[in-house]
């Protein structure tokens, strides 16, 4: 709430000084306020302009917001009223159970801190429905009861409160559902190598304290009976004061229980987890899929930036004379930008305003489209996002002030310039003169420039790191632009210009590896780089603009006489209209750049789908894990006696695994995970099917790192999911070449192994040695296998074979290009929905190309007279003004595209020409965008352009 | 005030000698000729929606081919009105106008369009021409209207422009350019067609005296030369005598039409329209 807070305090104190200013010039301040009235169409035009950049703040805030409150709410879920959650931990780091008299101690220590305590037993079981042939290998069971309050709800049947008492079984709504369980079925529960047969007592409503609806539930020495563990508890979970979700107080509990070193024996009372970290963690999380609603909406809002720019110098343009006849008046300058300042303080306030409201509604949009069209991540969960739907207050109003200030300062900036206007060619409505070639103002503006840019790009230099290479790049960008501007005095605008924009295209086409190695650069060098060269193609283009007709009339008018002439006037004009035009064809190409930007990597992507597939699977089909502790032993011998398995297995996989502890010494904020320590023998390191993704730069190659882990006990290699990865849009690990970590295992602890290399691939998971160490640490069995099949049409019928002969050790395989596939089709959704949420921006350039028109229109209505008396049919006065704007648009279109096809390219040789993909150019989607594009841009234009068509000649030589 | 009308009436004076000369050469070829354009009982009213304007109320004249006629007229009485109708650039509301022996009622816009771009050249006062295209473009247009390659038609808009006194200035732009010489370009542009007539509303209205004599001895050179024929309307006297014949209207009628050396008197042409 911090930050909104000080906006709305920023807001209020210039919204005061404004009104104040306004207060002390009440004619002017009348005079702004009745413009903003005057004509309520085009009110409502440079309204809705206006408002693009706050409603693209606005929508991906609630974004962010909604986002956050889906991955959140099954959190509040797990943990409804518990806060904190304590756990015992043996000396080798296991969860062990404890004394449950350590219950008494805890509260002790919590004192105010804590609602009440409750020690409990959440552990696994197996469950069978024998009546309906149905079995649950997996189950958690909780042995509940003992608690010191009320403060964790009660438990909740049919409506009702129940109590769960010793002896009785009370079953989780959803779990019943699977297992087809009623009150009263007969169900055998396995634990502890025993068989338990049980009447069920009831169902628990999925709600509260049993929200996910799973597990079973009894009292907690009914528990400690079937798991062996009379008078121990493996949990306490402590409520603090508050609710579900406004609980207060959670780090004075952990730092008290940190503090007090609780102990039962050897055992120690740790905190395992708590809901605000938890809560935390699951935002970061989504800060990577909002951030890039953000990122997208960056270059939305610039677009909408330079329609507000084109909105403004269009309505200085149209005042030009009613505004200089003011100025002969004696009105002075000072005074007509007041009089522009308090009309775009109006505006900015309406137009944000609106568009944070309209926001929220284009936020429900992207979230219906994400919930109804898009597969989520885990397959058969829907994302039900719209039941999580939110704004917030700060979002809302962090979105308008946002939007006001970027508004009002786009137009006070604008109108400083238009309010310069020369008295005399104001009135007689003369355009402004090119700056002459001796222009001292421009040679200077060059040193200055060249001056900023060697500052900036040495700073850059000298400090190196994230941020630094945009910098840079932005500092040489304008030493060259400044170079331009002085070269100008000596070979003219033209070839100055020309030369300055090609070389800096051509420098920010440079893949990231050209700059200097310690130059940082991230999205922040994509969106400046992308937008300085969409600036310098402009520039390319517009100072060679006669060369542009010349060129493009030739083309057109090839064997009609009259279509040349008709051409070269249609694109005569916007090109001599350089600025307005500019910025169309900048807001076209800035939207136009980050589609085609997107098509090329989804294009890369599905095309090189079998060279993904190669690289993650190491050659093979089908991946298996055991999911209980029972590792597979006879691999090779149960796959032969199979008659179905044994002629399409054709090879295999499988290093011994186990279960290990992996505790991050560098890391002690982390709390040690379980995992996989794996055992590659000679064979397998010597050859290893799989490539690594990064190793230490002391080795030469990634072959090198794996027969190191032959001849040295003291490094590893980690599955890519433990890696950091800064760019992943979910949880990754947080671990960095050179860590060095800790491996328990049921027989010792392997200490300060240090991670060479981390793997490319998610189908071995884990920390891998030579399997001689790994046997050490008494694992003999594979809980991970990879199966290569014979025809990989029928990996889909092997993996189901495989479950079931390896259903003992509750084998779950997953066929490697299925879940590819899944993931590139979820992969491509996401990319129509950025894509989706990109044509935004791209409305407003269609929108920025109408109101153009709109006005040419106007101000040609004399000319279309006189060439519709010289003869000029109708007919070609409706092409004349289609083929301007189609002109426009392609040329935004061209300029976006290719800049957007050189990204792509410079993206491919970068990252994945190494791995070996192919550049694919998906030709056909990326002009389909351009099509749709140019085609909505065409229905918006022909409507004026028809009305230009119609207007009748000795009408428009008479206007006045 | 009065020095102004002073001023005038001296203008006045020196027009009408040199009206005579115009005459003289005009009247020894016209004879043969018959009409390029005729009205008749031409009626034009606009609807304003609240109102109804009677701009034209039955005007019946000919026109003959080669001759060049001038138009006057108090302010709102109808000049224009009456050069756009004959022109075709705005539609009748009775009666009926000839040109080149076709009635203009019953041709449609694009008919109408192709007559203007084949056989019709314009000079207006302001607006006249196109500010994205270069002087020599500008003139080229009506023959790339009309079907000329563009080799041929470069070639006769450079001829054009060399023969209005513009030559060397092909590449500049009309903002490039002064009032006499974009007014030069207009004209270039209005005979490059080489047409058959050419209409003025007022083409040397913004233009100083010496500027305006210029731009007529052109005309009435072109006129002599090519045997087009010139419909001029103007406040001008000094342009007005340079016509071989001079049709005053008044209140949307003809008023009369003055032989040759003969001028409207400056009290008529300042009546306005209150006392109409
Ligand atoms: N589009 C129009 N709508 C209504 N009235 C018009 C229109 N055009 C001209 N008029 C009227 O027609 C009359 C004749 O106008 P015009 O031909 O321009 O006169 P002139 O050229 O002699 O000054 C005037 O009263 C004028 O106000
Ligand atoms: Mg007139």
């Amino acid at each position: 709430m911090d930050f909104a807070v000080l906006l709305t305090v920023i807001f209020a104190v210039v919204l005061t000084a404004i009104l104040l200013s306004g207060a002390r010039n009440r004619i002017t301040f009348k005079m702004g306020m009745r413009n903003i009235w005057r004509r309520k169409v085009n009110t409502v035009i440079i309204l809705s302009g206006l408002m693009v950049g706050t409603i693209i703040i606005s929508s991906s805030f609630v974004v962010r917001d909604t986002m956050n409150e889906f991955v959140t709410d099954s959190v509040y879920d797990t943990y409804y009223m518990d806060d904190v959650v304590l756990v015992g931990k043996a000396v080798n780091g296991e969860e062990v159970y404890f004394n449950q008299e350590v219950m008494d101690d805890v509260e002790a220590v919590c004192g105010k801190n804590a609602d009440g305590g409750r020690g409990y037993i959440k552990d696994e079981v197996s469950l069978s429905h024998p009546a309906a042939s149905l079995f649950e290998p997996v189950v958690t069971i909780n042995g509940v009861g003992y608690e010191t309050s009320s403060a964790f709800g009660p438990f909740v049947s049919n409506g009702n409160e129940v109590e769960i008492s010793s002896n009785e079984l009370w079953v989780g709504e959803n779990l019943a559902e699977d297992l087809d369980i009623t009150s009263g079925s007969l169900v055998i529960i396995y634990a502890m190598g025993a068989q338990h047969n049980m009447l069920v007592t009831g169902i628990l409503d999925a709600e509260g304290r049993t929200e996910d609806g799973n597990g079973i539930f009894v009292a907690l020495e009914t528990a400690q009976t079937m798991l062996n563990e009379p008078g121990r508890i493996n949990m306490i979970a402590i409520s603090n004061p508050g609710g579900v979700r406004d609980s207060v107080g959670e780090e004075q509990v952990i730092d008290a229980i940190d503090e007090a070193d609780l102990k039962d024996g050897s055992i120690t009372i740790e905190v395992l987890s708590s809901k605000k970290a938890d809560i935390e963690l699951e935002k970061e999380a989504a800060e990577g899929f909002t951030s890039i609603f953000l990122f997208l909406g960056v270059f939305s809002i610039i677009t909408g930036v330079i329609l507000i720019i084109n909105i403004f110098v269009m309505l200085g343009e149209e005042r030009k004379s009613e505004m200089g006849m003011a100025r002969a008046l004696g009105m002075r300058q000072k005074v007509l930008r007041k009089l522009y300042l308090y009309e775009g303080t109006g505006y900015a306030v309406f137009a944000s305003f609106l568009g944070a409201i309209i926001g929220i509604g284009v936020g429900y949009g992207v979230m219906y489209f994400i919930s109804e069209f898009m597969t989520s991540p885990q397959p058969g969960v829907q994302w039900s996002l719209l039941e999580h739907f939110t704004y917030t207050a700060d979002g809302l109003i962090t979105a308008f002030v946002m939007g006001f200030f970027i508004t009002l300062t786009t137009i006070i900036i604008t109108s400083s310039r238009i309010s310069k206007i020369n008295i005399i060619r104001a009135v007689r409505n003369i355009p402004e003169p090119p700056i002459d070639k001796g222009s001292k103002k421009m040679f200077r503006t060059g040193f200055v420039l060249i001056i900023l840019g060697a500052l900036l790009a040495l700073m850059a230099y000298s400090a190196g790191g994230p941020g630094t290479m945009a910098l840079f790049a932005g500092g040489i960008t304008s030493i060259i632009f400044g170079t331009g501007l002085i070269l100008r005095r000596y070979v003219g605008d033209r070839i100055a210009m020309t030369l300055a924009g090609i070389v800096v295209l051509v420098m920010l086409s440079l893949p990231f590896e050209a700059w200097p190695g310690h130059l940082v650069g991230d999205m922040d060098m994509f969106i400046l780089g992308g937008m300085f060269r969409i600036l310098s193609a402009l520039m390319v283009i517009m100072f060679n603009s006669d060369y542009v007709v010349k060129f493009i009339s030739f083309i057109a008018g090839k064997g009609k006489n009259g279509r040349k002439a008709l051409v070269k006037i249609a694109i005569s004009y916007p090109l001599t209209s350089k600025f307005r035009t500019g910025m169309t064809v900048a807001m076209f190409a800035l939207i136009i750049f980050v589609i085609t930007i997107m098509q090329v990597m989804v294009g890369m992507f599905s095309y090189n789908i079998d060279a993904q597939i190669d690289e993650v699977s190491g050659g093979y089909h089908i991946i298996g894990n055991t999911i209980s502790d029972t590792p597979i032993i006879m691999l090779e011998e149960t796959i032969e006696q199979n008659e179905l398995l044994a002629p399409e297995v054709v090879g295999f996989f499988a290093p011994i695994s186990g279960n290990a502890i992996i505790e991050t010494p560098d890391y002690p904020d982390e709390q040690p995970f379980p995992n996989q320590f794996v055992g590659f023998d000679n064979d397998s390191l010597e050859n290893s099917p799989f490539k690594l993704k990064t190793y230490m730069d002391s080795y030469p190659n990634g072959e090198a790192v794996w027969r190191e882990l032959m001849v040295n006990e003291s490094v590893v290699v980690a599955d890519s999911s433990l890696a950091y990865d800064e760019y992943a849009m979910e949880i990754t690990g947080y671990l960095l070449l050179g860590d060095k970590i800790n491996v328990l295992t049921k027989t010792g602890s392997y200490e300060n192994l240090t991670i060479i290399g981390f793997m490319d691939s998610f189908v071995i998971r884990g920390i891998i040695q030579h399997e001689s160490l790994v046997k050490d640490a008494g694992i003999y069995g594979s809980s991970q296998i990879l199966i290569k099949v014979r025809d990989e049409g029928k990996s889909s019928e092997v993996a189901k074979e495989l479950e079931k002969a390896f259903l003992a050790n509750g084998l779950q395989t997953i066929v490697i290009r299925e879940t590819m596939e899944e993931q590139l089709g979820a992969m491509n959704q996401f990319f129509d929905l950025f894509q989706a949420y990109m044509s935004i921006g791209l409305i407003v350039g269609i929108a920025g190309l109408g109101i153009i028109i709109i006005r040419a229109v106007t101000e040609r209505f004399k000319e279309i007279g006189m060439i519709r008396a010289i003869g000029f049919k109708r007919k070609m006065v409706l092409s004349s003004f289609l083929i301007e704007s189609t002109f426009v648009a392609v040329l935004g279109i061209l300029i976006g595209v290719s800049l957007g096809v050189v990204s792509g390219y410079s993206f491919w040789l970068e990252d994945f020409k190494e791995i070996g993909w192919s550049f694919y150019l998906p030709w056909g989607e990326i002009a389909l965008v351009g099509f749709m594009a140019l085609a909505v841009s065409l229905l918006c234009t022909i409507p004026p352009s028809y009305k230009a068509s119609k207007i009748s000649p000795a009408e428009a030589l008479r206007y006045e | 005030m009065e020095a102004t009308i002073e001023v005038t009436k001296t203008a006045h004076f020196d027009a009408q000698n040199s009206a005579m000369i115009g005459f003289e050469t005009w009247s020894g070829e016209s004879e043969n000729n018959g009409s390029i354009v005729r009205s008749n009982g031409l009626k034009k009213t606009y609807d304003t929606g609240r109102t109804k304007v009677e701009a034209l109320k039955g005007v019946s004249i000919s026109i003959k081919k080669g001759e060049m006629v001038a138009i006057m007229g108090p302010s709102g009485c109808g000049k224009t009105t009456l050069l756009n109708t004959l022109s075709g650039l705005d539609s009748i509301t009775e009666g009926d106008v000839m040109v080149d022996g076709v009635s203009l009622n019953q041709l449609s816009d694009n008919e109408k369009t192709d007559i203007r771009a084949k056989k019709m050249g314009f000079i207006f006062q302001f607006y006249n021409l196109l500010p994205v295209l270069e002087a020599v473009e500008n003139v080229e247009l009506p023959l790339l209207l009309s079907g000329v390659k563009p080799k041929e038609a470069r070639k006769r808009a450079e001829q054009m422009l060399a023969l209005v006194g513009l030559k060397g200035m092909e590449h500049q732009r009309p903002a490039e350019l002064s009032g006499g010489q974009r007014q030069r370009v207009t004209i270039a542009r209005a005979l490059v067609n080489n047409p058959a007539i050419v209409w003025g509303d007022e083409p040397t209205g913004d233009l100083d005296s010496n500027t305006s004599q210029e731009i007529m001895d052109l005309l009435c050179r072109l006129n002599r030369e090519n045997n087009q024929t010139f419909v001029i309307v103007t406040h001008d006297l000094n342009v007005a005598k340079r016509a071989h014949r001079i049709i005053t209207m008044r209140n949307g009628r003809v008023h009369e039409e003055l032989p040759p050396g003969v001028l409207p008197t400056m009290e008529f042409l300042e009546g306005s329209m209150e006392n109409q």
